[in-house]
């Protein structure tokens, strides 16, 4: 009995080394939470001491310190969030618009071949055209309005929603609507009951890049036509040398995205409750 | 028996259409099926065991001979005829009850008549407590059975199963066997079982098809007459199955030996 244990592999190795390989290798004993804010933590502590002895120049980078100070100057003037508020105005205004027409549209192309068929090519001509090429040519039309940017915004979020949606329901399981077929639903049934639901992940996914897209769009419009909102504060602030405020700006757009991509996951989780694949994550 | 009624399968041809030529994958079958029997079709893999069922039950309409049920042509899909596929495809957005319900909802009965029938098909398939459970937390077995209720809620008069129980662990499958047999034997509907597991025909159906592959052709049926539940070990099961693996390996050189 022995004999076989003694020449077990792992009783070759002293126990002692085991125990300290196991304690180096095995990082099980940092919590999760811990290993996420070590990173930005680290960096953060990096920045600072660059900043502080000299490596960095404050008009060019100013240290994490002075940033956070400019922060609480600009929430405490009301500054930071009467821009974010408008800018956040804006989103929603062009984003309704946009995702008012990217849904419609697409439901109808998913559903009739002849319409797919008729905007084809006019879809795929002006698919490619990056939105901010359209810029000027709106700023042409429509002037440096509020209209520019919600129009600007509603053609940004459009693209992704329009191709979700259209994917989500032309890939519909053949599987599901055999199953439809065999229990005599008619077409109407079948695209409320089978169609609909088995495209809502693909349509989430379109709505939370559209999100994106546009909270990307409002900036972009802002620093070129605008005297309000985050993107005017950021290429203002630059005009101003005020490198802080300019990073305020650039940072806000982090922390609003990110509230906004949350909600939208849990509005997701709250309609989807049936998609395994998504509570997993 | 007025509400069933005989399926009669004359002189069926399918042939597809393909670029390199034409395929055809049934030629003149012939086969009735009285009323409540349970028939099971057994053959090796491409014979055309599938298409067979999805011509009975409507899938497909592109074809050449007879099929009728009650004595009309079948034309495309009808309540009547209910379909059991190898994946439960049970929506993954509904609940074991409301994938139960499916079948259900257009027709003209009332919501509690309806919530009825649904509670007694959850009791059937032996699922009390899972009726509000979706799909992915269910088990395959599980799956099977939610999917075996949506086939029944219309009380079709033929239900036609495509290897239902293929894709379960093998312990698994005998349970289900043994339910579906019980539940077969409350409901009475006559039922076309596809299947590629010769022990599984046995066990379960009244005759065995055995359909040769390339053109799929009724090479033999053979009745089995033994009384339910079945014996898988006694000498007329092995009879049978010694009987059924010389027709499906009839064209090899040699029979398989191992197969006792």
């Amino acid at each position: 009995m022995s004999f076989t244990k003694f020449y077990r592999p792992q009783n070759v190795i002293p126990k002692i080394i085991r125990t300290a390989q196991n304690t180096i290798f095995n990082l099980s004993w940092i919590n999760s939470v811990y290993l996420k804010v070590l990173v930005p933590v680290t960096l953060l502590v990096l920045w600072e001491v660059a900043c502080r002895e000299g490596f960095l120049k404050p008009l060019i980078l100013p240290a994490p310190t002075a940033i956070a100070k400019a922060f609480v100057v600009q929430i405490e003037s009301g500054d930071l969030f009467r821009d974010i508020g408008i800018s956040l105005l804006r989103i929603i205004q062009g984003y309704a618009i946009g995702a008012f027409f990217g849904l419609t549209i697409g439901i109808l192309i998913g559903i009739f071949k002849r319409i797919d068929q008729a905007t084809s090519v006019v879809l795929s001509f002006l698919r490619p055209i990056p939105i901010f090429a359209w810029l000027p040519v709106i700023i042409l039309w429509l002037g440096i309005d509020e209209i520019t940017k919600v129009i600007i915004i509603a053609l940004g979020c459009f693209w992704p929603i329009l191709l979700n949606v259209i994917a989500g329901i032309k890939n519909v399981d053949k599987k599901y609507l055999e199953v439809a077929r065999i229990l005599e639903k008619n077409r109407y049934q079948t695209l409320i009951k089978v169609v609909f639901p088995s495209a809502l992940p693909s349509i989430f996914t379109g709505l939370r890049i559209g999100i994106g897209m546009a909270w990307m769009c409002v900036v972009a419009a802002e620093m070129i036509a605008a005297t309000s909102g985050i993107g005017f504060l950021i290429s203002y602030s630059r005009e101003m040398l005020q490198p802080d405020v300019m990073f305020v700006g650039v940072f806000s757009i982090g922390i609003v995205g990110l509230i906004i991509d949350r909600i939208f996951k849990l509005l997701e989780q709250h309609f989807i409750k049936w998609n395994a694949n998504m509570k997993r994550q | 028996m007025d509400t069933l009624e005989s399926l009669i399968i004359k002189n069926l041809n399918k042939i597809y259409k393909a670029e390199n030529g034409d395929v055809h994958a049934l030629k003149d079958v012939s086969l009735s099926i009285k009323p409540g029997e349970f028939v099971s079709i057994v053959g090796t893999s491409g014979c055309g065991k599938s298409t067979l069922l999805r011509l009975i039950v409507g899938l497909e309409n592109d074809y050449s001979g007879e099929i009728k049920l009650g004595g009309k042509q079948i034309k495309g899909p009808d309540i009547n005829r209910g379909m059991v596929f190898q994946e439960a495809r049970l929506f993954p957005w509904l609940t074991a009850e409301e994938n139960i319900a499916f079948g259900l909802v257009d027709k003209k009965i009332s919501s509690k008549e309806k919530k009825r029938i649904v509670e007694e098909h959850i009791e059937l398939v032996n699922l009390n407590g899972f009726a509000k459970s979706y799909p992915h937390q269910l088990s395959g077995g599980m799956q099977q059975r939610v999917s075996i209720a949506r086939a029944l809620v219309n009380y079709p008069k033929l239900l036609t199963l495509d290897e239902p129980f293929g894709a379960l662990d093998a312990l698994t499958r005998l349970q289900m066997q043994q339910e579906f047999l019980r539940i077969w034997e409350k409901e009475k509907t006559t039922v076309l079982l596809v299947t590629h597991d010769v022990d599984e025909a046995i066990y379960l159906a009244d005759r065995v098809v055995v359909l040769s592959s390339r053109p799929g052709t009724i090479s033999k049926i053979i009745n089995v007459n033994a009384s339910r539940p079945r014996d898988r070990n006694s000498c007329a099961f092995s009879d049978i199955k010694k009987a059924i693996y010389k027709e499906l390996f009839k064209e090899d050189d040699q029979l398989i030996e191992y197969i006792i």
